[in-house]
């Protein structure tokens, strides 16, 4: 490949930061972005490699192999990514121009490849296992950040100089380590304040920071995303020092280092996002998101949306006896005589599946044998608020070995009536505390179901000790026996 | 689910049709079938350590459900003597067959955590065909060639007739699961999309075929995209030298094959 | 409750390099340049903003047994803890002269008892009080420097490697001391390898043991066959790869000079 020496250490990049216009989204960028940046531009080193980079390297390498090895995310492949893309890039005014892919990782991260003018943005499959759809659009939005910031030019380029130094036989000793690590050191400072751009460009996608502030905290190490509910028993360190106090010498040493941690500087980044969600700046500029962080997290909302979990005796002590609720409305054009749903409960192992198929609970089997779960039939007559079907859930006598509990609607013979949830509106699933009637929580399915012809629509599930909710809104085909394959049950 | 036994199976039956041809030009003279035998015969005694010091053998006690699925694949393509099956920690979604006296299977803990059984058998039947039809040497030999230097274009070859072999694997893979649908969820996996999210929209063969038509279709779209003549170049180069062949382009042929008159539907009913 | 001296724990190949290395020049020189360069500190900073940390509020059962485990093996000060994400680690003790301990997050999924995780808590403290965090900080020193001499880290590596594996020994010998179960000892060294319900079948350190035969075939070849021995000792010279038999069948022996399985026993 033609490697034009003589522009290598031109002292000016061809690619260089331009002011981003905006129609109506305020500015959000962090103040100290651009005199780091101005900083940076200083280093003959970094120009040139930049301007090397910006040139020739990200076309032969990193975007080159993507789209033969990697999952492309299109409104036909794989509509509901698309559609939270969609939102991200409606909330930032930005164009849908930048391909999604995704690859099979284990990070739970993302990450933008190319240059400004030619990127991709590449989730990692853990992140769609692992992340609820708010913390997929905070991610999502994170990088279109740093799109928008114009900043995947100097992200990508610090690997490339990882790659040149330590790839290249003698790379680390021809290319002078102190000179490059400098540059790097330099860089660095910039980075950071990169990131809390781009954190803050998250937290405008999602119209919050919660979801931020979880992708960050599971993307370091911390497993669920329960023990992220509080994000601030991870941020109530305060640092005497910051990366600016230590020397250059240490600084440099630690450079090789910071490839190690998922996301080097987590917490400053989340003390920095949250100091910023409570600014008057932000009440002004992003209501929502300083709505959104002053909302105490640990509370159960009434309404909830999909992917959010909530705790459901923890903050309500006593509650051992619920109803489950679920309700919905058959499109206009439909024909309601003709539509029959079903609601069903299966209790489950840890592993996801039933124990005997007894623990199937749904108008055929209404009532479980540990007499924790009775489903109350098809008709119901009076009582339920415009319910179509309800549950009653014991808490205190689901069996130990029971971990979770999740409630389905499926279309009665969907394939032979050409039924699917496209046809369903309004559905819902709400929970009653029996002994004063009092709702508990509601959680209105949105309407985004066209051909599925099952739902999983919510969970009830053991941790630690207490009992939570977990809103899904997960639709699938196959209706109830591709349901009752997926939880173990056998299916004449 | 019930799997029909392919008694009798042949590779010749199923084989990517250029692999034969891929394989002699490989080893076009005996000087480098000796170089190889030779290399492949190191690689063995070197990778053996590794396995018994740092994998863990597993039999029908320790783990019934994983050798039964592995006792019946070998039955479903009829392959015999069964492998010994190992589990290592790796980040990894293939079961990974090792050359030895009796070659062997290599199991990764992170396909056991994610994948659901009938995943298990096409990974399984993947690897079990990889012994089968002969790869296991030369793969195992592949996993640790050095890269670079006059090598590269020598490689290239070899690197042509794994590609083939991949795909022979794949067919393999295909028959011992029969389900399309799950074979097309294994190479989602491998492209980013778990188990978990896969199941729920490729439930069963015909929304397979109809979903990976328009994944492929749209694909191209994409690909075309990313379609300077720079990146073309490198593309290309990437396509043949890397020694995994592209998973977009393994998915596409394992469609071709699988919708093929003569493909998956003729050995079955020929075997079944 | 007894308090563990480190005699008691120390494997004694850990023990020799230890010493080697402490009271080496080169050891004197690294230690020399991390306190020049500040570097413990921006070390510490690293880890601390970089790695959630757990505490009592967060994680009271670890804390708990950790309390317990420094208690047992004599370290005055409970050591910090952070998390990260990385799947191939494990845990880890980090910082030079203020130890803090760094465990994988998909490592501590694995652990799923309390006799388990106090077990390897106590490894881990006797880790501290073996200084291996100073020795790890040195080795990487002397890494990062023959980095920078073409080839200078095949000289290095041998060594360095060499200890990287014996500690382990000693991480299950106080294993073994905090739990006195040679069931659970010899199961945690497949943890990480093996999911919990094939664990639980593979009937560790009893007559059924799953792993024993591949133990013993490994121990053997090594012995009987020189290509084997050979290739083991050159993969050993130049990865830190553990090897699960040496582990096991050191806990075996250990457990069998100190009759450990009566836990009312003390050495």
């Amino acid at each position: 490949m033609p490697i034009n020496l003589f522009n290598f250490f031109k002292t000016k990049p061809d690619v260089t930061l331009s002011e981003i216009s905006t129609n109506n989204l305020p500015n959000f960028v962090h103040p100290l972005e651009n005199e780091r940046l101005e900083k940076l531009k200083e280093s003959s080193v970094f120009n040139g490699v930049l301007n090397f980079f910006g040139t020739h390297y990200a076309n032969f390498t990193t975007i080159a192999q993507i789209p033969d090895r990697y999952f492309s995310v299109t409104p036909e492949t794989f509509p509901r990514l698309y559609d939270l893309y969609k939102t991200a890039c409606k909330k930032l005014e930005m164009q849908e121009k930048y391909t999604l892919f995704c690859t099979m990782d284990y990070t739970r991260n993302a990450k933008t490849i190319g240059t400004d003018d030619n990127c991709v943005i590449v989730i990692d499959s853990s992140c769609l296992e692992d992340f609820s759809d708010r913390q997929i659009l905070a991610l999502i939005g994170r990088e279109l950040g740093h799109i928008k910031m114009k900043h995947i030019t100097y992200l990508n380029a610090f690997d490339m100089i990882d790659d040149l130094t330590w790839s290249m036989p003698l790379g680390n000793v021809i290319l002078s380590p102190t000179l490059i690590n400098g540059a790097k050191g330099l860089f660095l400072e910039w980075m950071l304040v990169a990131e809390y751009t781009a954190d803050r460009a998250a937290a405008i996608a999602a119209d919050g920071v919660q979801p931020v502030m979880q992708n960050h905290l599971m993307t370091s190490g911390i497993e669920n995303a329960d023990d992220c509910q509080d994000y601030k028993l991870y941020t109530q360190i305060s640092f005497s020092q910051n990366l600016s106090n230590f020397n250059r010498a240490a600084q440099i040493v630690l450079m090789g280092t910071l490839k190690t941690f998922p996301i080097p500087f987590v917490i400053p980044r989340m003390q920095e996002l949250e100091k910023w969600s409570i600014s008057e700046e932000c009440q002004q500029n992003f209501p929502k998101v300083y709505a959104d962080n002053h909302q105490s997290s640990l509370k159960s909302t009434k309404t909830l949306i999909k992917g959010q979990k909530v705790d459901l005796t923890k903050n309500n002590s006593g509650l051992t006896k619920i109803l489950i609720g679920i309700g919905w409305d058959i499109n206009q054009n439909s024909s309601v005589a003709e539509f029959d749903l079903d609601v069903a409960a299966f209790l489950l192992k840890s592993n996801g599946k039933v124990s005997t198929d007894s623990d199937f609970v749904f108008y055929g089997n209404l009532r479980h044998s540990s007499e924790s779960v009775e489903h109350l039939g098809d008709n119901l007559t009076g009582a339920g608020d415009g319910d179509d079907e309800q549950i009653k859930v014991d808490l205190s006598k689901i069996p130990e070995s029971v971990d979770k509990i999740d409630f389905t609607v499926t279309i009665y013979e969907a394939e032979e009536r050409n039924h699917n949830f496209g046809q369903v509106k309004s559905a819902y699933i709400r929970i009653i505390n029996s002994a004063n009637g009092e709702e508990l929580l509601r959680y209105n399915l949105s309407e985004d179901f066209s051909i599925e012809t099952a739902i999983v629509v919510a969970e009830i599930y053991r941790y630690k000790g207490e009992w939570k909710f977990h809103a899904i809104g997960s639709g699938f085909k196959g209706g109830l026996a591709a349901i009752c394959k997926n939880y173990g049950v056998d299916v004449e | 689910m019930k799997r029909k036994i392919l008694r009798g199976l042949q590779v010749s039956d199923f084989i990517h049709p250029d692999e034969e041809q891929k394989k002699k030009d490989a080893l076009s003279n005996t000087t480098v079938q000796e170089f190889l035998s030779s290399a492949a015969n190191l690689c063995r005694t070197a990778v053996d350590p590794v396995t018994q010091g740092t994998f863990v053998k597993i039999n029908e006690t320790s783990e019934p459900t994983l050798m039964r699925i592995v006792n019946e694949v070998c039955e479903i393509l009829d392959v015999s003597p069964i492998p010994d099956v190992y589990i290592c920690h790796l980040m990894y979604v293939n079961i990974s067959p090792y050359s030895s006296d009796k070659p062997y299977l290599v199991v990764p803990d992170y396909v056991l955590r994610y994948s659901d059984e009938d995943m298990l058998y096409y990974n399984f039947g993947n690897a079990v065909t990889m012994i089968k039809a002969d790869h296991v040497e030369l793969t195992t030999l592949a996993a640790y060639m050095p890269g670079g230097g006059l090598i590269e274009l020598p490689k290239l070859l070899f690197t042509a007739y794994l590609h083939c072999a991949d795909s022979t694997s794949d067919r393999g893979g295909l028959l011992a699961c029969q389900s399309f649908a799950t074979s097309v969820r294994n190479h989602f996996w491998e492209l980013g999309i778990p188990p978990n999210v896969s199941k729920n929209f490729l439930t069963n063969d015909k929304q397979a075929e109809i979903f990976v038509k328009k994944y492929l279709d749209e694909q191209k779209i994409v690909l075309e995209r990313y379609n300077g003549i720079a990146t073309q170049v490198a593309r290309k180069w990437q396509r043949m030298s890397f020694l995994e062949a592209p998973a977009n382009i393994m998915l596409r042929e394992l469609y071709n094959w699988y919708l093929d008159e003569k493909g998956y539907r003729a050995i079955m009913e020929k075997y079944g | 409750m007894r308090v563990y001296k480190v005699d008691d724990f120390q494997h004694p190949q850990d023990s020799k390099f230890a010493n080697d290395i402490l009271s080496s020049k080169t050891a004197e020189k690294v230690l020399e340049k991390f306190h020049e360069t500040n570097l413990e500190e921006a070390y510490t900073y690293l880890y601390q903003s970089s790695c959630p940390q757990l505490t009592a509020q967060t994680s009271p059962k670890l804390f708990e047994l950790l309390a317990k485990a420094c208690k047992m093996f004599g370290l005055e000060k409970i050591p910090s803890v952070y998390v990260t994400r990385d799947y191939r680690e494990i845990v880890a003790v980090r910082g030079i002269n203020e130890p803090f301990l760094v465990f994988s997050s998909e490592y501590l999924r694995k652990i799923t008892d309390d006799e388990t995780l106090f077990g390897i808590l106590a490894g881990q403290v006797a880790a501290i009080r073996c200084n291996h965090h100073t020795i790890l900080c040195i080795t990487w020193g002397i890494d990062f420097a023959a980095g920078f001499i073409p080839y200078g880290s095949w000289a290095t590596d041998p060594m360095i490697n060499n200890w990287k594996r014996c500690r382990y020994f000693t991480y299950d010998r106080a294993f073994s001391l905090a739990t006195k179960s040679r069931s659970l000892s010899l199961r945690q060294v497949l943890i990480n390898v093996l999911l919990p319900d094939i664990l639980n079948r593979m009937q560790n350190g009893t007559s059924q043991d799953a792993f024993i035969n591949q133990v013993e075939d490994f121990l053997e070849t090594m012995n009987n066959n020189k290509t084997q021995a050979l290739i083991k000792k050159a993969l050993s010279m130049y990865s830190y790869k553990i090897w699960l038999p040496e582990r096991y069948s050191e806990i075996n022996k250990f457990f069998d000079e100190w009759s450990l399985d009566n836990a009312n026993q003390s050495l």
